[in-house]
């Protein structure tokens, strides 16, 4: 990374796939999200997927847009995964993620805008609603543990966090309308 | 849109796991034909990607808090073996770049609030207004009552370790089931179960309280009130059974590795970003018997960015050897010294 010593000749191959892959994996992850019912599935691909680039990143073309290239090995992936799984009935077609690739790829600036627009969202739901959300999105949360928790039933404690969801997405579209005025 | 838009529920359902094959495939019809549904799924799975982010940088500022107020003494508890031999690590430890995922965000920002009332925290890792850490365990539940005199902490149920921050005026007490366990300065993990309740020190020494008798076992020999309250050092266990004939408490000292099972469950998905390797290092050895040393100074300020279990020592220390062209040489059994290559 930045901190690296500095090499006399051109970037070694692993700092320039590390800048590259840090850069888009926001993104990526994002994308990967959309094609996934779990996060734990997602943790699973995303993972493999590094690995996948990695092996790969002779072969990617220096210029050309690295997250289409990511994008298109996670994809990859993360359809096989859901099959490795047994989980046919939920996979997408081919068509269906070959479209949502294409799109994740040519989103530009757009998550980034998204998540600062979260940031002020977050601020202004009260303290209760966003433990409820930590509770609901740290890495390993059931959904029946968080509901059991917090003393509810686990069809109410989903209906809550959709609801905050909801709320969240009104506000973000509002903030990065706001932005564009 | 409000999740009762047919579109909003179905990708509510998909990203919440809940969906029937029968929506799956009315989802996929939709998305085939329509760019505005995609781009309502790529909003909501952003969404849910930021929101785990955020999430997720909560729980590291946790561990760094953790690991602030506890790296120095905690080390010592699980330290390894003196150096016996060095040898170098396999190659077939390189793997390629598997956890190079990050979530690039700030952590400085976020900071805990104080807790004075007695209020029921939740799960994950929590400062308490004293700046003592508390990690609970999965479903455990601990409510604080903190004093200008003293400092009282009682465990619902479930699990927690508590590193406890100095304060020689107002002792840090942790109540379960009737058992005490009273410290000044340390760390321990304490475990109420259905008959028992366990102790390990893990840092300096507590003082134990078992319940108070029944009456008519009070004047026995084998009465807990009968004996003195014991105290546990660094390494030691104590299982109170909280049944109305309970026999005296069962002190053992454990070794590292049985401290290691014991607390495996404090171990969870650590994410680091563009993060100075001698902070990472000082979060893996808190937590491991296994210790990484930095050989060379330099290497404290490389900035890595990893997804990486807290136990999975061996993959984080391949991470570097591959992808930062650190070399790891293994020392003795139970320590991993860090370096340039030559």
């Amino acid at each position: 990374m930045s901190d690296h010593p500095a090499s006399p000749g051109p970037t070694p191959p692993y700092e320039e796939f590390v800048r590259l892959f840090v850069a888009h994996e926001g993104r990526l992850r994002a994308f990967v999200r959309a094609l996934l019912p779990t996060w734990a599935d997602v943790d699973e691909v995303m993972q493999e997927t590094s690995l996948v680039a990695w092996r790969k990143f002779a072969r990617f073309e220096r210029g050309t847009n690295f997250m289409a290239w990511a994008a298109t090995i996670a994809r990859f992936e993360a359809l096989n995964h859901l099959r490795r799984r047994g989980r046919e009935q939920l996979v997408f077609s081919d068509a269906v993620a070959d479209l949502m690739a294409e799109e994740a790829a040519s989103e530009g600036e757009t998550l980034e805008r998204q998540r600062r627009a979260l940031d002020r969202c977050l601020a202004k739901l009260d303290e209760p609603q966003r433990e409820l959300l930590l509770l609901s999105y740290q890495p390993g949360a059931r959904l029946h543990e968080v509901a059991a928790r917090a003393g509810r039933s686990v069809q109410g404690h989903y209906k809550s966090v959709q609801r905050l969801r909801a709320r969240l997405l009104e506000c973000i579209e509002g903030e990065l309308r706001h932005e564009n005025a | 849109m409000s999740p009762a838009d047919p579109l909003e529920r179905l990708i509510a359902d998909w990203l919440g796991d809940t969906i029937s094959p029968e929506d799956f495939r009315a989802l996929e019809a939709r998305l085939r034909t329509d760019p505005v549904a995609r781009a309502a799924l790529r909003r909501a799975a952003s969404l849910d990607a930021a929101l785990r982010d955020w999430a997720t940088r909560r729980e590291i500022a946790a561990a760094w808090s953790e690991a602030d107020a506890t790296a120095p003494e905690t080390g010592a508890v699980l330290a390894p073996e003196p150096a016996r031999t060095t040898r170098s690590l396999s190659r077939s430890w390189r793997w390629p770049l598997a956890a190079a995922a990050t979530v690039a965000l700030s952590v400085a920002t976020y900071h805990f609030g104080t807790l004075s009332a007695p209020q029921p925290l939740g799960p994950g890792t929590r400062a308490l207004a004293d700046g003592t850490v508390v990690e609970l365990n999965g479903a455990a539940v601990i409510v604080s009552d903190f004093t200008s005199t003293e400092r009282r902490v009682r465990l619902e149920r479930g699990e927690a370790h508590f590193t406890v921050t100095k304060d020689a005026a107002r002792p840090f007490t942790v109540t379960a089931a009737g058992v005490a366990v009273r410290a000044v300065g340390t760390a321990f993990n304490v475990r109420l179960a259905d008959a028992a309740v366990e102790v390990l020190v893990t840092e300096g020494q507590v003082r134990l309280q078992p319940p108070p008798a029944p009456a008519a076992l009070v004047n026995s020999p084998s009465s807990p009130l009968a004996a003195p309250e014991p105290m546990l050092a660094a390494r030691q266990r104590a299982v109170v059974a909280i049944t109305p004939s309970a026999a005296p408490p069962e002190i053992a000292t454990l070794t590292p590795g049985e401290i290691a099972r014991v607390l495996a469950w404090q171990h969870r998905l650590l994410n680091f970003t563009a993060t100075p390797l001698g902070d990472i290092v000082a979060a893996y050895n808190r937590r491991n018997a296994t210790q990484l040393v930095l050989a060379d100074p330099g290497l404290a300020a490389l900035r890595v960015s990893a997804s990486l279990r807290s136990d999975n020592v061996h993959g984080f220390v391949k991470l570097l050897e591959t992808g930062f062209g650190v070399r790891a040489e293994l020392r003795g059994d139970s320590e991993i010294l860090l370096s340039r290559p030559p």
